[in-house]
């Protein structure tokens, strides 16, 4: 990759960070919204690692790393929670998930 | 040339290391002496959040840096690491009628809050936008399992399982910002550094990756910091968690997310560069409607909660809104950055003190208290010591003279007026008097009606007495005599 791709690479994570706030935003499922949050670090971390070519910054490629472990311990913690809930409820869907409500 | 090895700054690494430390060593113990019961791991937790206190207060001095200059001492992250560990040990300290009432297994509760407690110290003192996003995230998932740590309760699981999308989609925001940040510095990512970079920029294209940058980073510290309307998940999360994780989720967890606001907006106060001024004032617009539609809207939506949680959740709502208005004034420029810094954190204190104590009291009472405001009915006949003490929160929530709540706003209002904010300090006010119905309103229940059944309540433990003095008797004497937080602020 060099320089002709900067842009292009900025503008591919720009819109799939979109299509990642759209499907937090429109997704019902409790996994959709979470895999839809995945797109959306996945995002920042693909501008990340472009915006780091493009300055020469090594430590940039460690930083993305940084991220991928976090999305990694979302994940783990986050699919136990929906399990959880699932036992209790037998479903996932966010707009069944009305217990506190005032 | 051989590269140079950095020289460790021992002293700034080590509130950091005991407390990371301390939350291992709590599992540890727990493997290994696990019949010492639920008292000897709040032990562990508070010795070591203790001990970094102490060590940030006597040990490091201001403007400390450490890990290659990703981690700071100034004023305001010094101070707001300290604010933070007293925080999280005065968490601690109201949390066993919690974890005995609930059966929480005690060494991963109390592991968990040293965790979140860590997260929080180090995004307190980091200047660097990759540290801020770990450590917010660090803070984020420990409290993600707090919150469902009631393995018997649906309403629990459904409370971190609300957290949990938000904080995680709030997260994404946060860090696609700042890697525009970091993009528009031209491949900076410490705070300082930006704030250079930023002076020589030219380019659309960069001021452009710096404003949406900005935009998106703002909207990650709003959810973290419930500022409407970033705040729907706020009142379900602190009804379903357990009391004290809820208390550690409004106070904690938006002392270091502020704290970390301001080190993120320092590069705008300084207005530097036409460029910088032209954002800042957009920046402040946008923090100035913030500011006001949290005021508002967590004042008016609190008078109609009837849970206790609920109402002091929309009420943390309200007090974000009053502490942004802080952060306007920080970001207009006019006033110099040690007064606005010394607001900020009088307030911080202030409303620390006095959540733990509400929260504190509604953890000692179990479901009780966690209920709605009419079981508070009479409280003062059955258990006068926990009704003074709620009334004492009640009344400086309220911003009552002669209690700590109001040196608080009253600092906060006079500056935003200086700045020339009058308008927003006029809602502000309003929203104050608003606010005095539904904090009096649960003194009216535990003074003036009697008591509806004959629930017996079983008195406080010592530790939680303990915890719920330390933070009251601040409350009446900082507000009392206020001059001792100028010492205070000042000196150490």
């Amino acid at each position: 990759m060099g320089e002709a791709y900067f842009g292009y690479n900025i503008f591919l994570s720009v819109i799939l960070f979109a299509l990642g706030v759209l499907g937090v935003l429109w997704q019902r499922n409790a996994l959709s919204v979470f895999m839809s949050v995945e797109l959306m670090l996945n995002a920042a971390n693909l501008a990340l690692i472009t915006f780091a070519q493009q300055f020469g910054d090594a430590a940039g490629g460690g930083l993305v790393l940084l991220i991928i472990t976090v999305a990694a311990a979302e994940a783990g913690v986050g699919l136990a929670i929906f399990i959880r809930l699932y036992r209790q409820r037998a479903t996932i869907e966010l707009d069944k998930a009305t217990e506190l409500q005032g | 040339m051989p590269p140079t090895i950095p020289t460790i700054q021992w002293w700034p690494t080590l509130p950091i290391l005991l407390v990371a430390a301390t939350g291992v060593l709590i599992l540890l113990a727990d493997l290994v002496v696990a019949q010492r019961g639920p008292m000897f791991s709040l032990f562990i937790s508070i010795v070591g959040m203790g001990a970094a206190l102490i060590v940030v207060a006597n040990g490091v001095s201001e403007d400390a840096a450490a890990f290659g200059q990703f981690v700071r001492y100034d004023f305001v992250g010094r101070w707001g690491a300290m604010i933070v560990l007293a925080c999280g040990c005065l968490v601690a300290l109201i949390s066993p009628r919690t974890v005995q009432l609930y059966e929480l297994p005690p060494a991963e509760y109390y592991a968990l809050l040293v965790f979140a407690v860590f997260g929080m110290l180090v995004l307190c003192i980091s200047v660097e936008l990759f540290t801020i996003f770990l450590s917010v995230e660090i803070v984020a998932v420990a409290i993600y399992i707090l919150a469902g740590l009631m393995r018997n309760s649906s309403r629990s699981a459904e409370a971190a399982l609300k957290y949990f999308i938000l904080g995680a989609f709030s997260g994404g925001f946060l860090i696609f910002g700042f890697v525009f940040l970091y993009g528009g510095a031209g491949g900076s990512s410490v705070l300082g550094e930006i704030g250079l970079s930023i002076m020589q920029i030219d380019s659309l294209w960069e001021t452009g990756c710096l404003v949406l940058g900005l935009a998106l980073a703002l909207a990650g510290f709003a959810f973290k910091l419930t500022l409407v309307p970033f705040h729907l998940y706020a009142a379900d999360v602190f009804e379903g968690a357990p009391t004290p994780v809820a208390t550690l989720l409004a106070t904690g967890s938006k002392v270091a997310g502020f704290v970390a606001l301001i080190h993120v907006l320092t590069p705008l106060h300084q207005h530097l560069s036409a460029t910088l001024r032209a954002i800042a004032a957009d920046v402040g617009s946008l923090l100035w409607l913030l500011a006001a539609l949290s005021i508002v809207v967590g004042n008016v939506v609190a008078l109609l909660q009837r849970n206790v949680k609920r109402m002091l959740a929309y009420s943390s709502i309200a007090h974000s809104g009053y502490l942004l208005m802080a952060a306007v004034v920080f970001v207009e420029g006019s006033v110099k950055l040690a007064q606005v810094e010394f607001v900020i954190l009088v307030y911080l204190i202030a409303y620390v003190l006095m959540k733990v104590v509400a929260f504190g009291v509604a953890a000692t009472l179990g479901a009780r208290g966690e209920g709605n405001i009419e079981d508070y009915a009479g409280l003062a006949q059955q258990s006068p010591r926990l009704a003074f003490l709620m009334a004492i929160a009640m009344l400086s929530l309220t911003g009552i003279p002669g209690t700590i709540g109001f040196v608080g706003k009253f600092y906060i209002f006079a500056r935003a007026i200086e700045a020339g904010f009058v308008m927003l300090v006029i809602l502000a006010v309003l929203g104050s008097v608003v606010s005095a119905y539904y904090y009096l309103r649960v003194i009216v229940f535990m003074y003036m009606r009697d008591p509806t059944g004959e629930a017996t309540i079983e008195p406080a433990t010592m530790i939680q007495r303990v915890g719920l003095l330390l933070a009251a008797v601040p409350i009446v004497v900082l507000g009392v005599f206020p001059q001792m937080l100028v010492v205070l602020l000042s000196n150490v």
